[in-house]
């Protein structure tokens, strides 16, 4: 499991201390059923982001 | 009285467009101080408005049903020359010089608009109570909630202030406050409204479309906008139809589904009410069977993770401004600055995978026919919601039967189904393939003919 804590004081310096734990408790909940969900994924599952490049005329 | 009732009416001149309106915009003076659905409220303009649709309808220019009918547009969509705040204090004085392309298309189609509807900030949240132009609440009970984020466009509707209303819906902000606020609202497929002019909260998942008072209201306002354009680049090209169920219209022969997964931890008066609509489709012909669909609570997940990684991209340049955001919105952007792009990507390549799984389900049945929301609308303030004896976070709750369905980009329809024994709406929703809003639409009116709907609004 990821130590969300660690990641967001990390990556998003500006949260205060105190509320630290406001944001990071969803991301632990969150965490339990996402993880499962991406540990065998196969490596030719592509995501599913769209861009228009024939709309874009390139 | 309804859009199309509304359209006859002044078809056969028993009514003008400025009656209409000056009824509306008193109906408005006299409710908004306790509802708090509008931001902004455009009088004169819709006054004037109305007596150009007047007009034009007395010298044979008709626009079609829409023409001359007092709406409203969730403050999001930027309209020229009038202030649109996406219910932020980031742009409590932004005054756009465009219109979206919603509007755009609903002053096409002759609509009166009264002005900007109050929303959750950002339209990131399900509570609409909002910190920056006040908490909106429930025409039904006041000390309820009416759901959002498009919570001043259910208030509006089920108060009878205006006959419609456009929303956005990124995870259920739509449907949520449509049944809360025992209205109709509709989910159109991801690209069949153009999202040109509205404030994004997460791109991929975001979709706009009606709140209405009838089922067949909503496929007069589909009518009016929907389409491709060009300036939106997840617009569809498949071609838009007219989506106005045919009066007798019937659910005979069309087949049914309800999926287990979407009966678990329910109010009780929820789950006897959404129950009682299925047997009543059986009893009108339709055929009825259980099917299985893909795991709602990883749907959900994915749809968090996309929603979160998005809607912090969106709100990057305004990182700095932490004092701007309320407390709800910004932990929302905090937790999507704190996920690594490999989660984001790989939920984008599990939501793949999902699509292609509850593809499978449509093979089986043509619609499916479920709960909106697990519950009715919570009071103002409330954070948790009871189900089985266990505490549930009020906001994922009410989400729980909705989120997923943005992240299969699939139609659905939420319309009123009954009253709970504490007198408060109950929605039920219809989801269908993409690009089905006319089957849904039609199975919504077969129901509603049927009777299946509401007492009308207290307020």
């Amino acid at each position: 499991m990821k130590d969300w804590k660690a990641i967001a004081k990390a990556g998003v310096p500006e949260i205060p201390a105190g509320e630290i734990d406001r944001v990071v408790g969803p991301l632990d909940a969150l965490e339990e059923t996402f993880r499962p969900l991406v540990k065998d994924l196969p490596m030719d599952l592509e995501p599913a982001l769209a861009l228009g490049v024939e709309e874009e005329g390139q | 009285m309804n859009i199309l009732e509304a359209a006859e009416a002044l078809r056969r001149r028993r009514v003008s467009s400025t009656e209409l309106t000056t009824a509306a915009l008193a109906r408005i003076d006299r409710l908004d101080g306790t509802l708090r659905a509008f931001i902004t409220v455009t009088a004169e303009a819709a006054l004037g408005r109305a007596r150009e649709a007047d007009s034009e309808l007395a010298s044979g220019r008709d626009r079609g049903p829409l023409h001359g009918i007092p709406m409203a547009v969730k403050d999001l969509f930027s309209t020229r020359g009038v202030r649109t705040t996406s219910g932020s204090r980031l742009f409590e004085s932004y005054v756009p010089d465009r219109d979206a392309a919603v509007v755009e298309r609903l002053e096409a189609a002759g609509a009166v608009p009264l002005g900007k509807l109050n929303m959750h900030e950002l339209a990131y949240g399900v509570t609409s109570e909002n910190p920056h132009f006040g908490a909106v609440r429930n025409p039904w009970n006041t000390e309820r909630s009416p759901g959002g984020s498009s919570g001043g466009a259910g208030a509006a509707v089920a108060s009878g202030m205006v006959y419609a209303a456009i929303g956005s819906d990124t995870g259920g902000s739509i449907r949520v406050p449509a049944a809360f606020c025992g209205t109709v609202g509709l989910k159109p497929t991801y690209g069949r409204v153009s999202r040109y002019g509205a404030l994004p909260l997460a791109w991929s998942l975001d979709h706009m479309g009606p709140l209405t008072r009838s089922v067949r209201d909503a496929g007069v306002a589909l009518n009016a906008i929907a389409g491709y354009d060009g300036r939106d680049p997840a617009s569809a090209r498949h071609p838009a139809i007219d989506y106005v169920p045919d009066e007798g219209c019937s659910v005979r022969g069309i087949r049914i589904g309800f999926a287990a997964s979407f009966f678990e931890r329910l109010d009780g008066d929820v789950e006897l009410c959404v129950r009682g609509a299925i047997a009543r489709a059986a009893s009108l012909g339709a055929e009825v069977k259980p099917v299985v669909v893909p795991d709602l609570a990883a749907l959900n997940a994915v749809g968090r993770v996309i929603l979160m990684a998005e809607a912090a991209s969106v709100m990057e340049p305004y990182r700095e401004r932490r004092e701007s955001f309320g407390a709800d919105v910004l932990a929302l952007l905090d937790q999507g600055r704190a996920i690594p792009a490999t989660d984001y990507i790989n939920a984008q390549r599990l939501r793949r995978a999902m699509r292609r799984d509850f593809g499978k389900v449509w093979r089986e049945v043509e619609c499916l026919v479920v709960p909106t929301t697990p519950h009715t609308a919570p009071r103002i303030g409330q954070t948790t919601v009871r189900f089985d004896g266990r505490d549930e976070d009020a906001r994922l709750a009410a989400t729980r039967l909705v989120r997923g369905i943005n992240v299969l980009g699939l139609p659905a329809l939420s319309m009123p189904c009954g009253l709970s024994s504490s007198g408060l709406p109950m929605g039920l929703q219809i989801i269908g393939p993409a690009f089905e809003e006319a089957l849904i639409l039609r199975v919504g009116a077969a129901l509603e003919d049927d009777g299946l709907g509401l007492p009308p609004c207290p307020m």
